[in-house]
């Protein structure tokens, strides 16, 4: 008979990485679409930040935390829209674009933060509906499934369900398909009749929602509060996923959980002396890993079916 | 030739003009008058002390993004500037800091050590380009991430008396010899004389993109590879060079920054700087002289920032708002596209 405070500390574990997990697998699976058609969307975490912070400030006025996340999805949504005119329609490079975003929704927030509630580093809300767990009742003296039920919240299951709704509409729709298509050869799909350009405003509306969404879950699962900056890279580790995953749902979404894990262990694997740095690194290293494994494997099939090229030309 | 020089100044017009708005704007809904405004800019910046705050902050900006221009023009985006940055600021600290020689030849030992390890940072990445085809742009993200973590792991580990088991500005070295440190210019501000390497830089990078073979050859390359390679330039040879210097650059950076105004390794200390020498590299438009002009001006942006959160209410991360206004209307060029259209339209 396994003891039971070991088996509750693991099923308090597994929420914990659940939660820290939950808004990177949104973010990311939110990227992915945008990854389909080749776009680089750098600005997740413009989206995710500025989800976080009309969330809080919306639950805070509110009370209600399904009021905070739906406008946490529409600020992230509005964002997207802003990024996406300017690169699908303007012609911005998607990187410079990206980047400028990210820091402007830090100033952004940071200044509507210090205009709404007069502080410069960050403020915490009495009056925000939060996020709550599943209410277990009996179910909680049950050991290992009472603490982890105990733990989840319905926005990981969201999280969950756009997974599988992502893979679904990648893999077995009509529209998934062309957006694939485009990441592969976009003049032959323009050729074929598809409007590539409102795919792609489609890719960057799915972006803003859904990191919109996972970035408003940030304050809203417990911690109450908004700090500037305060998603601090995570937008990075949802982009750090989809190229991992190459765009892939499936693939994406066990790199996102795989990443928000990590995270989670990194503060616990503390006490164990093991640098909490070193952990927290490993998603960046693993992406690489991950980039460096696909190009080899890709390399060996290449040079099976076609020997040496004449161009010396490498891929940039 | 004059409508492009044209089209280009309404195009910094313009950013310049969105982004004045949108500071009237912000500062007028916070309660500062465009006068408040303008008096802070004349008390602030148009002062010895304002000025030489600015030289400050460009210094490091104008280096870094002669290196992210360097690589630009190669047709690679090098967006791990901010991680050589670390990796050369960390070297440069660790010379200084055991080197047995006099003072100054640490300092110049320092500086190129620096470079050198901001060139090591962006191999890695380099090598997996060549010899994979991995894409560099998400190689050197990830490696920025890597570097943060891993220059502060060894900050904490072999510098512990001054860790607070936090990771940020309180996690740092000691500091670095007095006779190793970059000479300031004046009491009144942080600015050294490391703007003389930076500015030696400028007329470097300009002589070599115009005068030399590997500047001819880097030209090629920018507007058709594969033409330049059937020319005879060695297409993958001078890439890696560029990407390398590239980091070099940017590892050098950094070692200003340690060398000449913190004097100690801060973990963290970058925070947006590798991300704000990218848009200077593109708001410069990748040459000699643009990226100076834009250096100074987000020097100059940044120390007028810091003016305004000290002198009024409004937080100091306005200015990190603005210049991302800037530059988003800057890259967008709207005017270009209604032009272009306004152009077929009446062919």
């Amino acid at each position: 008979m396994t003891d039971p405070t070991f088996l509750t500390a693991v099923a308090f574990f597994i929420a914990a990485a659940l939660r820290s997990a939950t808004p990177l697998v949104l973010a990311a699976i939110g990227g992915a679409f945008s990854a389909q058609v080749n776009v680089f969307n750098v600005g997740l975490e413009s989206m995710m930040l500025c989800g976080a912070f009309v969330a809080l400030v919306v639950s805070d006025q509110t009370g209600s935390a399904i009021a905070g996340l739906a406008a946490g999805a529409i600020a992230g949504t509005v964002v997207a829209l802003i990024v996406g005119f300017i690169i699908i329609d303007l012609g911005a490079d998607e990187i410079v674009t990206g980047i400028a975003a990210n820091l402007g929704a830090i100033g952004l927030t940071a200044v509507l933060l210090n205009s709404f509630y007069g502080t410069q580093g960050s403020y915490h809300s009495s009056t925000a509906g939060l996020v709550e767990p599943f209410s277990v009742g009996g179910l909680a003296e049950v050991p290992f499934i009472g603490p982890l039920l105990s733990g989840v919240d319905p926005i990981m299951l969201v999280a969950v369900v756009a997974v599988v709704i992502a893979h679904q509409f990648t893999q077995r729709t009509r529209h998934g398909l062309r957006m694939r298509a485009m990441g592969s050869n976009e003049r032959a799909v323009g050729a074929a009749g598809v409007n590539a350009r409102a795919y792609k405003y489609f890719a960057f509306v799915a972006g803003g929602v859904l990191s919109g969404l996972g970035g408003a879950y940030i304050p809203l699962s417990g911690l109450s509060l908004f700090t500037v900056n305060m998603t601090a890279g995570a937008g990075y580790i949802a982009l750090a996923a989809v190229l991992f995953g190459a765009g892939m749902p499936l693939r994406v979404a066990f790199a996102a959980y795989l990443f928000g894990t990590a995270t989670a262990a990194a503060y616990r694997l503390q006490g164990f002396g093991l640098p909490n740095e070193l952990v927290l690194a490993l998603p960046y290293l693993a992406t690489i890993a991950a980039l460096v494994w696909r190009a080899w494997v890709k390399r060996r099939r290449d040079r099976a079916f076609n020997p040496a090229p004449m161009s010396a030309i490498s891929e940039g | 030739m004059k409508t492009v020089a044209r089209s280009r100044i309404a195009r910094y017009l313009l950013a310049l003009l969105i982004g004045l708005i949108a500071s009237l704007a912000i500062m007028g809904a916070q309660g500062v008058s465009g006068s408040e405004l303008l008096a802070i800019f004349q008390g602030s910046l148009a002062s010895p002390a304002g000025v030489l705050d600015t030289i400050r902050w460009a210094t490091p900006l104008i280096l870094a993004g002669l290196g992210f221009a360097l690589a630009a023009r190669a047709g690679l985006f090098n967006i791990g500037i901010e991680g050589q940055i670390y990796s050369g600021a960390l070297s440069a600290t660790l010379v200084a800091m055991y080197s047995p020689l006099p003072g100054w030849l640490t300092l110049i030992l320092a500086v190129l050590a620096g470079a050198l390890g901001g060139a090591v940072w962006a191999w890695p990445a380099e090598i997996l380009m060549r010899r994979l085809g991995v894409n560099v742009i998400v190689s050197t993200l990830m490696l920025n991430y890597v570097a943060i973590l891993l220059t502060t792991w060894i900050v904490k580990t072999w510098f512990p008396g001054t860790v607070n088991g936090v990771i940020g500005s309180t996690v740092s070295t000691d500091e670095i010899p007095a006779g190793t440190t970059i000479p300031s210019i004046s009491v009144l501000s942080d600015a050294n004389y490391g703007i003389v390497v930076s500015l030696a830089a400028v007329v470097v990078f300009a002589v070599v993109l115009a005068r030399t073979p590997f500047g001819y050859s880097l030209r090629a390359i920018s507007s058709n590879p594969e033409f330049a390679q059937y020319a005879g330039v060695r297409v993958a040879s001078v890439r890696r060079s560029a990407f390398l210097l590239s980091g070099g650059l940017a590892g050098a950076a950094g070692a200003l920054e340690v060398l000449g105004v913190q004097h100690r390794f801060i973990a963290g200390f970058a925070g947006q700087l590798g991300f704000q020498t990218i848009l200077v590299a593109n708001v410069g438009l990748f040459t000699a002289i643009g990226i100076l002009l834009a250096g100074l001006f987000f020097g100059l942006l940044q120390n007028f920032g810091l003016s305004i959160s000290q002198l009024t209410s409004v937080s100091s991360y306005f200015i990190t708002l603005i210049t991302a206004v800037f530059v988003l209307v800057f890259v967008g060029n709207p005017v270009s596209k209604i032009l272009s259209k306004w152009v077929r339209r009446n062919d």
